[in-house]
């Protein structure tokens, strides 16, 4: 799956592990949530490599509390681009839970969410292959935000009302 | 009232320069209906019927006669020359061709207006008393914090792909003139016992196919800590609300099928545990900020009475029943509200046409301070008329065809657009309001029959609110045939109640009938005129209605 990253289309590093494929020696991997809380959880914590974990958009991202230290990648998959739960998946990681690890979207995202996304704390994304020709976020950005979740470059009109502007997380 | 900063403005028109974009994706074929819909939806852009409808949102129902005289525009330029207000506050227009949309909304944009968020699957516009800011029996005005909701919740990046509509009204009265439990939230601002502002929170309100009235999930929220707690509500509902079906969808299902106690668990965990002191810091900076903007205009000092006015109430009948029945008092003496019926005998309810908006805006200049308010009965009012004034202006709105004096009562009804525009509607609905009020259209029997609300949707969606109607009227298709189903006992008030069905439906040419049977045997039970319509019915239960209205109806 193409994947965009910090502006530009990047090679994926991350193998992204079916549930019966066995973890062997790859270097990054991601698994399920299910295989992550399920009888294999010890082995695939053990494991050498980096882990990343991908969660399916009806899973409840607090059963992850307990094992963020150990991850270097989260994937939300959106299971079409009406529903957005995944959004506040996102949003309870970075602000409530303060993860700081790769936060990815993946699944059924169009290029105008692509702000949101952003807003959200989704730093990568999957991009389905038939929208890669469409994908040019840029076109579609807005700059402005009223709130103040300054994630994503784009700024808060509340912080720059009141003299509160940080630089933007990146 | 609130004024755009450079930030608004900057703001509004990134979101017209991405809707452009859009529209020309759209047109050009890189983007398919099904691509194109919730983007359009965002903005306000409907597929009716016959065209494209765009709703544009008026804010808490504040309308600067700049704005107004804009719609105007928009009406004479790009449509057909008029507008309709609807129940929550906003104007539509129902003839906007696909390709002009992005410069329309590049017009209101010039005036502080958008279509952001009027529909779709987000929060939707805030709504909230007509006669907020000045109503004499508010605690405090409760634009400041619908403003506040509408910058938070505007492109709100978690809060877009919710599984259904979501609508916020707030009042600040005890007398509640904003239907907030028939909302997905309700906020009732008060003052607490130690004098500070806060919020009774319900939510779970809402009408459509499954009616209900939204429940009190805080009874007591600082006022500033409104934001997160409304978040917390919202990331509730958008993690675990319903997305398997569109009719249950809605919060009231969640909050039903989980239980208020379950709810209200979930809600205060979130609240608990998600709470930033930074954000709230910052919107209380920001509320300061736009409570500024809405301080009150300069009203002079005057006299609670004014000898002139009291002159011609007594000498011109005609001007006392306007006065009767389109005055509200005002909190600064020698004011007053005057209510502005946009429910002229043989017209369609909430449509005005660009002269009277026009009209209206020169009123509101030289009466009002330059300010109108929406109201959710699809009527306008000017906020702040001197009562020496209200002769002067009453005359004017005569002749504008604007003076009918008929607020509140059994003509003043509201009513979707029914099957004349909607693609969603099962019969039609505006044919219907005009032959009622062709019906009772003689002003004192208007005025014998005292405080009704008329609520009629053309479909189960219930836009028209037909639930908290007094008299509610359901139009719906039985066989190829327009049926139209009455309810009684409905409250669109502090005591919100959904109304119960009558019986079987009645046709077309049956209905106007069957309401002339239910208010006969009203005026003819009712203990004295002090025992409303909707007192009564409750007194006397809606059963005792069917026989009085079946058997004569049916005998024609």
């Amino acid at each position: 799956m193409p994947l965009f990253a910090h502006g530009r289309w990047v090679e994926d590093p991350w193998r992204h592990l079916a549930d019966d494929e066995p973890l062997g020696d790859v270097a990054s991997v991601t698994v399920s949530l299910n295989r992550l809380l399920g009888p294999e959880g010890p082995a695939v914590l053990a494991h050498p490599g980096r882990l990343g974990v991908r969660l399916a958009t009806e899973d409840r991202v607090e059963s992850l509390e307990p094992f963020l230290c150990r991850l270097g990648l989260i994937v939300v998959v959106f299971a079409n681009f009406a529903d957005g739960r995944g959004f506040s998946t996102a949003r309870i990681l970075r602000r409530r839970l303060a993860w700081r690890g790769e936060l990815r979207a993946a699944g059924r995202i169009f290029v105008d969410q692509y702000s949101f996304l952003r807003r959200c704390g989704f730093d990568s994304f999957e991009v389905p292959d038939e929208r890669v020709a469409s994908w040019h976020p840029d076109n579609v950005a807005i700059p402005l935000a009223y709130r103040t979740d300054s994630e994503g470059g784009v700024a808060s009109i509340w912080r720059l009302r009141h003299n509160r502007c940080r630089e933007p997380r990146p | 009232m609130y004024r755009y900063d450079s930030y608004d403005e900057a703001f509004v028109r990134a979101r017209v320069a991405q809707f452009r974009d859009q529209v020309r994706r759209r047109l050009a074929g890189e983007l398919t209906e099904e691509e194109f819909r919730p983007h359009r939806l965002m903005n306000g852009l409907y597929l009716q019927l016959h065209a494209y409808m765009l709703r544009v949102a008026i804010p808490y129902g504040t309308l600067s006669s700049r704005q107004l005289r804009r719609l105007a525009e928009v009406a004479d330029r790009w449509d057909r020359g008029y507008g309709h207000f609807t129940t929550r506050q906003n104007i539509q227009f129902n003839w906007p061709r696909l390709e002009d949309v992005p410069d329309i909304l590049e017009a209101l944009a010039e005036v502080g207006l958008h279509g952001i968020q009027t529909s779709g699957n987000c929060i939707r516009n805030i709504t909230t008393d007509a006669y907020a800011g000045v109503a004499a029996d508010e605690v405090a005005d409760p634009r400041p914090f619908c403003e506040l909701l509408r910058q938070w919740s505007s492109l709100h990046p978690e809060f877009s792909f919710l599984p259904r509509k979501f609508k916020i009204a707030v009042s600040a009265s005890p007398h509640d003139r904003a239907a907030i439990r028939a909302h997905d939230i309700g906020l009732r601002l008060y003052r607490d016992d130690a004098g500070e502002l806060a919020f009774e929170v319900l939510a779970g309100g809402g009408l459509g196919r499954t009616p209900m009235i939204a429940k009190t999930v805080r009874e007591h929220l600082p006022a500033r800590q409104l934001l997160p707690y409304v978040e917390a509500i919202l990331r509730v509902y958008n993690r675990f609300g319903r997305r398997d079906h569109k009719f249950k969808s809605r919060i009231k299902i969640l909050v039903h099928e989980i239980g208020l106690d379950a709810f209200r668990a979930a809600v205060e965990e979130e609240y608990a545990r998600s709470l930033d002191p930074e954000d709230v810091e910052l919107a209380a900076l920001e509320l300061e900020r736009i409570e500024e903007l809405f301080a009150p205009p300069p009203y002079e000092e005057l006299p609670a009475r004014d000898p002139l006015h009291e002159r011609r109430l007594a000498e011109e009948p005609a001007f006392a029943r306007f006065a009767r029945t389109n005055l509200r008092p005002h909190r600064v003496p020698g004011y007053a509200i005057v209510d502005v019926s946009l429910k002229p005998v043989g017209g369609i309810p909430g449509d005005v046409t660009s002269d009277q908006m026009r009209r209206l805006a020169d009123l509101a200049d030289r009466f009002s301070f330059g300010e109108l308010r929406t109201t959710h009965t699809q009527n306008l009012a000017l906020p702040h008329v001197r009562l020496r004034d209200v002769h002067s202006l009453w005359e004017l709105l005569e002749e504008a065809g604007l003076g009918t004096p008929n607020i509140g009562l059994v003509t003043d009804i509201v009513c979707c657009p029914g099957l004349d525009y909607c693609a969603l509607a099962t019969a039609r609905s505006i044919p219907i309001a005009r032959a009622l009020a062709r019906r009772f259209a003689e002003l004192d029997a208007q005025e014998r029959i005292g405080p009704l609300s008329i609520r009629m949707s053309g479909c189960i969606n219930a836009c028209g609110q037909h639930h908290i109607g007094h008299i509610g009227i359901l139009g719906l298709e039985k066989r190829g045939e327009e049926s139209y189903q009455i309810t009684l006992g409905g409250r669109p008030d502090e005591r919100t109640a959904i109304g119960r069905i009558l019986g079987p439906g009645f046709s077309a040419s049956e209905v106007v009938d069957a309401v002339e049977a239910v208010l006969r045997f009203y005026l003819e039970g009712r203990n004295g005129p002090q025992e409303t319509f909707a007192d009564f019915v409750e007194r006397v239960g809606v059963e005792t209605f069917r026989e009085v209205v079946y058997a004569p109806v049916r005998a024609r």
